[in-house]
């Protein structure tokens, strides 16, 4: 066998065998895989961003709930003021002011104690003889707590053991008192017993007087604070003294409007401030629509619009609770899938051109020009079949929205905000997916080449938020966007503008 | 042309090296693209040596794991075809030489061969793939596999050599009888057909 007939055989058998294929079964790829350990990543059909949307959701259930039941959020009583000149007496700084009390001041403080000790029987012949004063109930249970307070300041005061002695005679003095005082108050109890509603009567209108005098001369007997600092915590209208953790403070008297006020929710304060700047962020699913110009719809069968998603965070200026301001960064996904119909058989287009001239020429002086058409040609283009594929379209941008809005507050909880704005585009990524009949697969092109890498928009939108209170709002954001320009280079032949609607959802907090 | 491709989106297909690099990277769709790509095309390369189609397959899947354990020695000037198509090649000569026939069954054929063929009747391309197919599958085995390697694969006789773990004039034997041996089947398939 001559060697030209041997190649002519190889050649004969390596062109027909190279391109052969012989059917795969469907197992053998996922045996391969498993074997390679390649684990396929379950299709998102939206991709991250729905995650986004599921945790921004959570996150705002989770804000509204927590705000409203949060027990730091609900109104408490609402003081006067805070404890006014409240002094530690345990801090040494006052130690030296507690100091034993002179015999004579002591003998004062006996009568005192037996004074609030018959305050305290007194209540007890209240209740005896079924008369229920709160408001005497009350401050006699205040200056007992004083004197409480007092002996237990005294009794801490273990290192001067003179003033322990003192307190010691007081104390025996005391109770010595108290015991005989005790005979006396009970047997005047009952004599007394018929007059203690008008003394109560009277007491009631004169108990916090009383009350805080008792204590006020405690204190200052006992040198639990100076009496500037006492005079100080006095001055309070409304107040009332009460010794707490030997500290003397002053509260606000409660009254039926306090205690209407502690139980009234409080609203969530409108700003009074002119600027207020705020943060939000929002997500939304949108339908995406193009028109394409230069194209037949004839060639492109089916198309259907694209959902599609997109995410932003803003930063926003609210100028006297109206004006609207506000700059963001997200991201802006597009797309659009049909069907290209194809041609099935060869086809030509023509395209004609035609060339002139521009004369210039001189007549009498005078310059003339002249456009003459000097010939035209026909230039005629063959194309291949193209059998029918479907395509899909995708593209990214990283978008830069400028928003312009005018707020309408419907009430302490509503308002609406008409926006308008252009927003910045940049392409990030843009393929075209189709699929490949001859191949029996999808093919992904890189299709960034072909789209402007920066392309601006226009937005019209409307935020109707909810406020939560002071500083949280949930909004829900329809929006219209339409590209201003094509997002085709300049260079091709075809216009793209894309459009969009958008229902967006979003949480804010307002600094 | 460009209108259509521009209709169709079509401006750069991903070649083999973008693909392995994705696949490089994590991608599991990169590696699908790949496969489908060659897959049905190596297991006819397998098809040839074991003629036996779930062997094949076994052989075809035992070359992707080679090839794709090994991806990250694999240089990006080469042919990655070129590669995997050599990678099952070699994983069918494994299994060939595992079932290795006796060679005194190739020498039945010796004889009649060397007689039978006519030097001056050429041959033509209208052979179809499936007579062709036939026409290789009727040689004997050691035959088959040298002329696949050799005439198909174009593996050199010192490679093919080293394969079977033959001489290299062992080889060219072989490649000499089933050259014969086919021209004799294609030229008798054409007196039939006329």
């Amino acid at each position: 066998m001559s060697n030209d007939s041997e190649n002519k055989l190889d050649e004969l058998f390596r062109n027909r065998f190279e391109e052969a294929e012989l059917p795969v079964s469907d197992k053998l790829l996922s045996t391969i895989k498993q074997e390679l350990g390649i684990q396929e990543k379950k299709k998102r059909r939206f991709g991250f961003w729905i995650w986004w949307l599921g945790g921004l959701g959570a996150v705002v259930f989770g804000a509204v709930f927590y705000l409203n039941n949060n027990e730091d959020n609900k109104t408490n009583f609402v003081s006067a003021g805070k404890p006014k000149s409240a002094v530690d007496v345990s801090s040494s700084e006052y130690a030296e002011l507690i100091e034993p009390p002179p015999q004579q001041e002591q003998q004062e403080i006996k009568e005192k104690t037996i004074e609030s000790n018959a305050m305290v029987e007194q209540q007890d012949v209240k209740e005896q003889s079924g008369v229920a004063s709160n408001a005497v109930n009350e401050n006699a249970s205040r200056v007992e707590t004083a004197a409480t307070t007092v002996a237990e300041v005294s009794k801490n005061k273990q290192e001067n053991k003179e003033y322990k002695s003192d307190q010691n005679t007081l104390g025996k003095a005391s109770k010595k008192a108290d015991a005989d005082n005790k005979k006396t108050i009970t047997a005047n109890a009952e004599k007394n017993s018929s007059t203690i509603t008008e003394k109560q009567s009277a007491e009631i209108k004169t108990t916090d007087e009383q009350a805080d005098s008792a204590i006020e001369k405690i204190a200052v007997k006992d040198s639990i604070l100076p009496k500037k600092q006492i005079a100080t915590a006095t001055q309070q209208p409304d107040s009332i003294l009460v010794i707490k953790d030997t500290v003397l403070i002053a509260e606000t008297k409660p009254n039926a409007d306090s205690v209407a006020q502690e139980n009234k929710p409080q609203e969530p304060q409108q700003s009074s401030k002119d600027i207020v700047f705020y943060v939000e962020g929002n997500g939304a699913l949108s339908q995406s629509f193009r028109t394409l110009e230069n194209k037949s719809s004839a060639d492109r069968t089916g198309e259907k619009p694209w959902l599609i998603y997109n995410a932003e965070i803003n930063v926003g200026v609210l100028f006297k609770n109206k004006y609207q301001v506000s700059v963001g960064l997200g991201i802006d996904n597009k797309g659009e899938k049909y069907k290209f119909s194809g041609k099935d058989a060869l086809y030509q287009t023509t395209i004609d051109t035609s060339y002139s001239i521009v004369f210039d020429t001189i007549i009498d002086s005078v310059w003339i020009w002249d456009t003459v058409p000097v010939y035209e040609e026909t230039t005629t283009q063959l194309h291949a079949a193209v059998p029918a594929q479907s395509v899909i379209n995708k593209y990214q941008y990283i978008k830069v929205p400028v928003m312009f809005g005018y707020r309408f507050n419907v009430n302490d909880k509503f308002f609406i905000t008409p926006n308008a704005g252009v927003i910045i585009n940049y392409l990030v990524t843009a393929q075209a997916t189709w699929f490949d009949p001859a191949l029996h697969q999808y093919i992904i092109y890189d299709t960034r080449d072909k789209y402007r890498t920066l392309v601006f928009a226009a937005r019209a939108k409307i935020d109707i938020g909810y406020r939560i209170n002071e500083k949280w709002s949930v909004l829900l954001q329809p929006a219209y966007t339409r590209y201003l320009s094509s997002i085709f280079r300049k260079e091709d032949y075809f216009k793209q503008y894309p459009y969009s609607y958008d229902v967006n959802i979003g949480i804010r907090y307002t600094f | 042309m460009q209108n259509v491709l521009n209709s169709l989106f079509l401006w750069r297909m991903k070649d083999d090296l973008t693909l392995i690099e994705e696949y490089k990277k994590g991608s599991a769709a990169a590696f699908e693209v790949i496969y489908k790509k060659y897959a049905a095309k190596m297991k006819w390369v397998a098809f040839r040596y074991v003629n036996d189609g779930s062997v094949a397959e076994d052989v075809l899947q035992e070359a992707f794991i080679k090839v794709f354990k090994k991806i990250d020695t694999f240089e990006n000037s080469g042919s990655f075809e070129g590669w995997l198509r050599r990678t099952v090649v070699n994983t069918a000569i494994n299994y060939y030489n595992s079932i290795k026939r006796e060679s005194e069954k190739l020498a039945e054929y010796t004889v009649e061969a060397e007689n039978d063929v006519n030097e001056e009747q050429g041959l033509d391309d209208n052979y179809t793939l499936q007579e062709l197919t036939d026409a290789v599958n009727s040689l004997p085995e050691g035959y088959k596999v040298v002329f696949n390697l050799y005439a198909i694969d174009q593996y050199s006789h010192k490679e093919i050599a080293e394969a079977l773990n033959i001489t290299e004039g062992t080889s060219k034997s072989q490649l000499f009888k089933a050259r014969a041996f086919l021209k004799k089947i294609l030229q008798s398939k054409k007196t039939v057909s006329k």
